[in-house]
């Protein structure tokens, strides 16, 4: 059985057992026999029991895994190291504009004695 | 007389090629792309603090338990054997007064256990397991605010503000050069031509860095947020599940309590537990729904990012965003040109 077919499967029997457990309430909400009563508390704390126990240790087997796999490790450098190049070239661009501010300050500085001396030679 | 206008057709080209390849093309994909990583810590971060919060009422409910069979019962216990010898007939008066202060001792007692028995547990406990995941989620999150970042800087339309006062400000020296047309030398045409040679060559390189830096990180990128959204999508299915289960244990609580009402409740009373169930049973079906729905938001932001990888890797200019990084060489060539024969020192 492939790992992906289990997956399938134990998502289709905790979907089963929230079902159960919600119509077990329910039964429950409506049945006055003592005997009954105590039947389906019983089975309702055996679901939620299930539940609890497979959702725990997907929790658990899912996180140790995640934080275990290498690949993981490799995927979050790679994401950081992504996220260090792209504020560096937003810096890099962010300089660029202030460079090209200060060159336009000096070509002013050139174009002054330019006027200057087109008023004089008009 | 001759003109010497470098570039200029150079230009034209440039101008029409870079159109559509600055990286503002891609703004609304890298938006949606950095708001569902954000929505998605937040949810994350949302879902712990409830989860943590639901866990610490369990605990606090089976604290109240263990505390009224363990503690209360003993202390209570112990009050009723004292009781009885306090109201004999036969004490004298010191032995009867104290008993009465005995009496009032351990009715102090159970009425502190019992306000402490209502009171929540001091600390919070967090998980250890979920909460461990929380660095691997704002990993994605500031990948996210790095491209909005990257897209954002020094935007394009102060940019290329800035380069048309620069265009203005040497037409307006050419202008007054053109004015000393008494020595023969037209030079408005060089100088108006070398501003908008250097205004396109500073715009193409600015856009054409944004566009290859969101580009390349974008690709490279792809495989690594690929597979932790997958993972962390399966994650959150998971912890939603919890969620649902202790909102179901909440549900059911609220129904036994509903159900152990003393026959000679009042009516206001059976009405505030009727109402509990009610509202238990919205949020359980609240849960409920988010699960049918899919739910594992993680998937958004795989998504997204999906949809911002094939913006940028088929922009409609994107071959002629390169095609347009080959122009800008001789664009920068012919710049120079003008630069040198107008002896002006411009750092091209």
């Amino acid at each position: 059985m492939t790992t992906k077919k289990l997956e399938n499967d134990r998502d289709s029997l905790l979907d089963g057992l929230f079902r159960a457990q919600h119509a077990l309430l329910v039964a429950l909400q409506g049945q006055t026999d003592p005997g009954k009563r105590a039947e389906i508390n019983a089975e309702l704390d055996r679901v939620m029991g299930l539940i609890d126990e497979i959702i725990d240790a997907d929790i658990k087997q899912l996180t140790d895994d995640f934080i275990a796999d290498p690949q993981v490790q490799a995927d979050v450098k790679q994401i950081r190291d992504a996220t260090k190049e792209v504020k560096k070239v937003a810096a890099e661009l962010e300089a660029k504009k202030k460079d090209l501010e200060k060159i336009k300050k000096a070509i002013d500085k050139i174009i002054k004695p330019l006027e200057k001396l087109a008023k004089f030679v008009a | 007389m001759s003109r010497f206008v470098p570039g200029r057709y150079a230009l034209l080209v440039v101008a029409a090629l870079l159109q559509g390849c600055s990286p503002a093309v891609f703004k609304k994909q890298t938006a949606e792309f950095a708001g569902a990583a954000e929505t998605v810590e937040q949810t994350w971060i949302a879902l712990h603090d409830e989860y943590d919060a639901l866990k610490q009422a369990e605990r606090d409910r089976d604290r109240i338990r263990q505390e009224w069979v363990f503690d209360v019962s003993p202390a209570c216990g112990q009050f009723a054997g004292m009781l009885a010898p306090a109201l004999g007939a036969d004490l004298s008066a010191e032995d009867r007064k104290a008993a009465i202060e005995r009496r009032e001792a351990v009715v102090k007692a159970c009425a502190l256990v019992r306000l402490q028995a209502d009171q929540p547990a001091p600390g919070v406990i967090v998980d250890p397991v979920d909460r461990r995941l929380l660095p691997y989620a704002k990993a994605i999150t500031a990948y996210a605010d790095g491209l909005a970042l990257l897209t954002a800087a020094a935007d394009e339309a102060s940019f290329r503000g800035a380069a048309a006062e620069l265009g203005a400000s040497l037409g307006k020296a050419g202008s007054s050069l053109a004015q000393l047309g008494d020595v023969d030398i037209d030079v408005s045409g060089p100088i108006s031509a070398l501003a908008s040679v250097y205004a396109e060559i500073t715009l193409a390189t600015f856009e054409h860095r944004k566009y290859t830096a969101l580009r390349d990180v974008v690709r490279g990128s792809e495989g690594a947020i690929d597979r932790l959204t997958t993972r962390l999508a399966g994650l959150e299915t998971r912890l939603r599940q919890r969620l649902l289960q202790a909102q179901f244990k909440a549900l059911r609580a609220a129904a036994a309590d509903l159900e152990n009402l003393p026959n000679g409740a009042q009516r206001a009373e059976r009405i505030k537990r009727q109402q509990a169930v009610i509202d238990r049973l919205a949020e359980y079906q609240a849960y409920a729904n988010t699960l049918t729905q899919g739910g594992a938001s993680y998937r958004d932001v795989g998504a997204a990012h999906a949809a911002l990888l094939e913006a940028v890797n088929n922009p409609d200019s994107f071959e002629l965003a390169k095609a347009a990084a080959e122009r800008i060489k001789a664009v920068g060539d012919a710049a120079k040109d003008a630069a040198d024969a107008l002896k002006l020192d411009l750092p091209f």
